[in-house]
């Protein structure tokens, strides 16, 4: 049986609207869950996997017990007078989540179709219009769902919209060419250049990485470099070299962007009741360093921007 | 005016210190008193008992004209303050141009508004000035510049043949005193920079004060021929005026309108540069906070509410209004980081792109002081009134954003708020309002015992008619007294048709005679409203009853159910179709509800929504409401939807299009939407603004307010996370909502946010 592509399903975790930093204009952003990458620093925690997680946030818990009555699994338990989440039993059906009224517990990842998406993208239409915006998918890995990502992207141009993809790099080639002749610009991450280092950091090695940005770049496709610069893991003179060089091999390109490094994926593990990594710097860079980063890529001949 | 081309330009930003200086050391004397003069003046009255209440303003123009003080600064061009011992603060009502109100048939009709007032205002039902509306005011400048006052003392002399009765001679007599008085005034600052003029050696402020010596015997009192006197004659009337008068302005009028044609005379003839130009606005913007204590830490007076210039709009025809003077008055109020006055900015896709640009840029680098007004839904709605197009083309927006005909108005307005969910809880218990009721020998509607929702809602538009009926009652009586209250025939001389009708302003003169009372609070009543309808009516979830009881005890022990209200029930602001279509119902019928009574001047009541601080003042006195609201916490402010309601969620996308369902040209007075937007990494690109601003005029929006999110705001932020739901700033590579985020990450913003501005 087909399926209209507009019935397509996959799965997101957040519809991100007047999104000023996900390309050009005034964006939607549509951050898809499920990435083969899981970065050390990761920002977005709950786009890793692909299942419905559990978020709880303790300030918000009325502490009403209506998530101990519901739940069949017994996830929810009182401990010494404290709301401890048994995660390992935890199905992620969203019985406790509707009962809390409070919004204390939350379940992060939905599957939604491609119709329901581009509704809600609609909506800023006028927006897009004027600024020069549009939609962005973001994640997670959005190739990760390439056929998602896909009838996505062909749902948006079908209502003359910009598109940007924001990418791992980190998939079969095929994805990228199911989707290539779909998107106005790619935002690509380049994370690491030194390969032990990326594998180490990220779970996997970078040449799939490289080799796609290349031959995505010979194909003629529109690239911004995206550089998340995260202070301890890769702001070192030989990467920024690195990466200047690889810019430099690449001509053409739509640009290239440094995206500081935010802690904010530490407080949003903690709600996932995920573990924080402990080498995690939890502050972020000052301005003057950000500048300082700004000057090193220039010294090493590359002109980035601030995300 | 002194040839320019031989005076070398005044530097504004040299000055600027000593400006400041001088200015804030005169204001912040104490006032001066004005007893004696005061008691010379009602002795003067009783010693005349059958005098009218118009001759007796004319003892106080001449009085004031003779006996007050000017003063000439030397480090401004223009000359404006006359020491009537206004208060620095005080709004143009106070001093000795108030002083007919002391008399004691004024006291005891302030003492009778009072008694009436008190008790609604202790219950948090309304608040209102005494007696009327004696401020928020604007004058027919354009006549000042154009005629003169000579030009308008002719035209009262010729009314005179034409007067029939003693009453209408009074009257334009005093018109006829109360503009000599002005005039009399302005020689008086003439004289007065002649005796500075025999001490003063630096030669730049030598030639200002020759300048105002010469310019002040003949302008405000002939029409203004240059760009200097015009800005000066406005500047004078402004101050001036409502000093002698007693009656509030707090409108520089549609001042790019105005001043473009002097601009472009001069420029073309040579007796005027841009730079020049620049510096005189410079002067004439930054006049008002340091004359208002605005940025003196210690002065009690924090709101800012003094005084607005309108810019943009349209001529009388339609032509769309941007020029030269638009981008001056923007650049050098963004340039001078002003707060006051603040832009009242009509704007509408007739205009060029630059101008969207200009705003946004203001948006984006100027102190908040800004609101831009919807000129296709603001316009409509006047003439909806029966005002004519023509006239209504020229609005301006008041002290706040209430809007007034320039030339041709007087809108009592700005000074009577009413709380809806007062109104809306008074159904729940009618029997603790009897004291309100019983005076107006009325009887309210209650929910009890409504069988549908259409009853109950219907139960409220009841008692909301029958509270508005009986505070326009209450105004009328006391207004209607007006005339001897604080007869304003020199302020009535300077609108039309007061003149030709040989009528005050306070009893109908003017063309137009607007009033209004300012809803406050009405997405917290959508919202309130449609929790009823969803949880007693609907869904059954629980009894008319014990809602009344939950809201009683503020929810206690029902923190659920509380949750449940605030976050599972749609809200204003939401896009959920049902909550739109409620929404647009309860905007038009509260309205009508509140709109169309006929004032005490031959005028209607007139729709709005603008809060002013009255959705805070009021919801410290107000219950818990169904919408989950605390009892003590803000109602939703002007028209825009509550904290409750954009909650965790906010976008400024959804929030303009909560606007596409409403028909706001029921408010003619305007409805006030405010959106805040993020703070970004290195500031926000205008280019993110001008698809909002384009967005909120398509919507139907009526006054729209943009703040971007700023240090204060953050740090409150921080000590009241729960009053900033919707506070968007930007992290890095995303955003997310300020007070979600940890400690340190705020810390960090506020940093950040700090550095940047």
């Amino acid at each position: 049986m087909t399926v209209g592509r507009r019935e397509v399903k996959g799965r997101i975790f957040e519809i991100q609207r007047f999104s000023l930093h996900d390309g050009p204009g005034i964006r939607t952003t549509v951050f898809l869950q499920g990435c083969p990458l899981s970065c050390r620093w990761c920002h977005n925690p709950e786009g890793q996997g692909g299942k419905s997680i559990l978020s709880f946030q303790p300030d918000r818990c009325i502490g009403c017990g209506s998530c101990f009555r519901v739940c069949p699994h017994e996830v929810h338990r009182r401990v010494a007078g404290r709301h401890v989440i048994e995660r390992s039993l935890c199905q992620g059906c969203g019985l406790c989540a509707r009962e809390c009224h409070a919004l204390a517990l939350e379940i992060v990842g939905r599957e939604v179709t491609v119709e329901e998406v581009i509704a809600t993208v609609l909506r800023d239409e006028s927006f897009y219009r004027i600024s020069g915006g549009g939609m962005t998918l973001s994640g997670g890995e959005p190739l990760a769902q390439v056929d998602f990502t896909e009838a996505l992207l062909r749902a948006a141009k079908a209502s003359d919209l910009h598109r940007c993809i924001e990418t791992s790099g980190y998939a079969d080639f095929s994805a990228f060419e199911r989707v290539r002749p779909l998107v106005d610009l790619f935002l690509y991450d380049i994370k690491e250049t030194d390969p032990m280092r990326h594998e180490h950091f990220t779970g996997v090695p970078h040449t799939l990485i490289l080799d796609n940005l290349k031959k995505l770049h010979s194909r003629g496709a529109k690239i911004r470099l995206r550089l998340p610069i995260i202070p301890g893991f890769n702001d070192r003179e030989d990467h920024f070299l690195a990466v200047a060089a690889l810019a430099a091999s690449l001509p053409g390109l739509e640009g290239a962007e440094i995206v500081p490094y935010h802690p904010l994926g530490l407080s949003k593990l903690e709600s996932l009741g995920m573990i924080c990594p402990s080498e995690a710097e939890t502050t972020l860079p000052e301005a003057t360093t950000i500048q300082c980063w700004i000057r090193q890529f220039a010294q090493c001949g590359l002109e980035v921007k601030v995300s | 005016m002194a040839d320019p081309a031989n005076m070398k330009s005044v530097c504004f930003a040299d000055e600027r210190t000593d400006f400041e200086g001088e200015l804030d050391a005169y204001f912040s004397t104490p006032p001066l008193d004005i007893g004696p003069w005061e008691r010379d003046l009602h002795a003067t009255c009783n010693a005349n008992p059958q005098g009218s209440p118009f001759q007796h303003k004319i003892f106080g123009y001449r009085f004031m004209a003779e006996h007050c003080p000017v003063h000439v600064f030397r480090h401004c061009p223009f000359y404006f303050e006359l020491n009537t011992g206004r208060h620095r603060t005080d709004l143009g009502t106070g001093g000795l141009g108030g002083w007919l109100k002391r008399e004691p048939f004024g006291q005891a009709l302030s003492a009778s508004s009072d008694q009436w007032l008190v008790p609604c205002w202790e219950r948090g039902l309304s608040h209102s000035w005494r007696v009327l509306d004696d401020n928020h005011h604007t004058v027919s400048y354009e006549k000042v510049l154009h005629r003169g006052l000579r030009g308008l003392m002719a035209d009262a002399e010729q009314e005179k043949v034409r007067a029939g009765s003693d009453p209408e001679r009074d009257f334009l007599q005093a018109a006829i005193a109360g503009n000599q008085a002005l005039i009399d005034i302005a020689g008086r600052f003439s004289a007065e920079a002649d005796r500075l003029l025999e001490v003063e050696t630096e030669p730049h402020i030598r030639r200002r004060l020759q300048r105002i010596a010469v310019t002040a015997r003949r302008v405000p009192a002939e029409p203004a021929e240059s760009f200097y006197e015009a800005l000066g004659a406005i500047l004078f009337i402004f101050h001036v005026l409502q000093s002698v008068e007693g009656n509030g302005i707090s409108v520089f009028g549609h001042i790019d309108r105005l001043l473009s044609p002097y601009y472009r005379r001069d420029i073309e003839n040579g007796r005027l540069t841009p730079k020049e130009a620049r510096e005189l606005v410079a002067f004439f913007l930054a006049i008002s906070d340091v004359r208002y204590g605005l940025r003196t830490p210690a002065s009690p007076w924090h709101v800012g509410t003094n005084g607005t210039i309108t810019l943009g709009g349209c001529e009388r025809d339609g032509t769309p209004v941007f020029n030269e003077i638009t981008r001056l008055m923007i650049e050098t109020h963004r340039d001078l980081k002003l707060i006051d006055p603040k832009l009242n900015v009509r704007i509408s896709a007739q205009h060029p792109p630059e101008f969207f640009d200009l705003l946004a840029d203001n948006i984006v680098n100027g102190g908040n002081a800004l609101a831009i007004f919807n000129d296709d839904v603001v316009i409509p709605a006047n003439v909806k009134m029966g005002k004519a197009l023509e006239d209504s083309r020229l609005y301006v927006g008041g002290g706040c954003q209430e809007n007034v005909l320039e030339n041709c108005e007087i809108n009592s307005r700005a000074t009577y708020y009413l709380n809806l969910l007062q109104v809306f809880l008074m159904g729940f218990c009618p029997d603790s309002w009897a004291f309100f009721f019983d005076r107006a020998g009325l009887q309210a509607a209650r929910y009890e015992g409504c069988s549908t929702f259409d009853e109950l809602r219907h139960a409220f538009l009841a008692n909301l008619k029958a509270v508005v009926g009986a505070h326009v009652a209450e105004r009328n009586r006391t207004e209607r007294e007006g005339v001897r209250f604080n007869p304003c025939p020199l302020h009535s001389a300077l609108l039309d048709d007061c003149l030709a009708k040989r009528r005050d302003m306070m009893e109908g003169g003017c063309r137009y005679s607007s009033g209004s009372i300012s809803l406050t609070g009405i997405g917290t009543l959508v919202d309130s409203l449609f929790a009823v309808k969803t949880a007693v009516y609907d869904r059954h979830l629980v009894s008319l009853e014990d809602l009344r009881r939950l809201l009683e005890t503020d929810f206690k022990g029902e923190d659920v159910f509380r949750n449940f209200l605030v976050n599972r029930i749609a809200k204003f602001g939401q896009e959920d179709e049902d909550i739109r279509a409620f929404s647009a119902q309860l905007f038009a019928e509260v309205a009508h509800a509140s709109s169309g009574l006929p004032n005490s001047r031959g005028g209607r009541y007139e729709a709005s929504l603008f809060a002013f601080r009255s959705f805070v003042d009021f919801g410290a006195k107000t219950g818990a409401t169904p919408d989950g609201r605390r009892a003590g916490e803000p109602l939703s402010p002007g028209m825009s939807p509550s904290r409750l309601a954009i909650g965790h969620t906010a976008s400024v996308g959804q929030i303009l299009s909560a606007l596409e369902p409403l028909d706001l040209t029921l408010y003619p007075v305007v409805a006030v939407l405010d959106v805040k937007l993020p703070a970004a990494r290195g500031g926000l690109s205008p280019n993110a603004v001008v698809p909002v601003v384009r967005r909120f005029l398509s919507a139907g929006g009526s006054v729209l307010q943009i703040n971007c999110v700023d240090q204060e705001m953050l740090q409150d932020a921080r000590l009241h996370p729960e009053m900033h739901p919707d506070l968007v700033v930007r992290v890095s590579g995303y955003s997310s909502v300020f007070v979600r985020l940890g400690e340190s990450i705020q810390d960090e913003i506020m940093t950040r946010t700090m550095v940047s501005t």
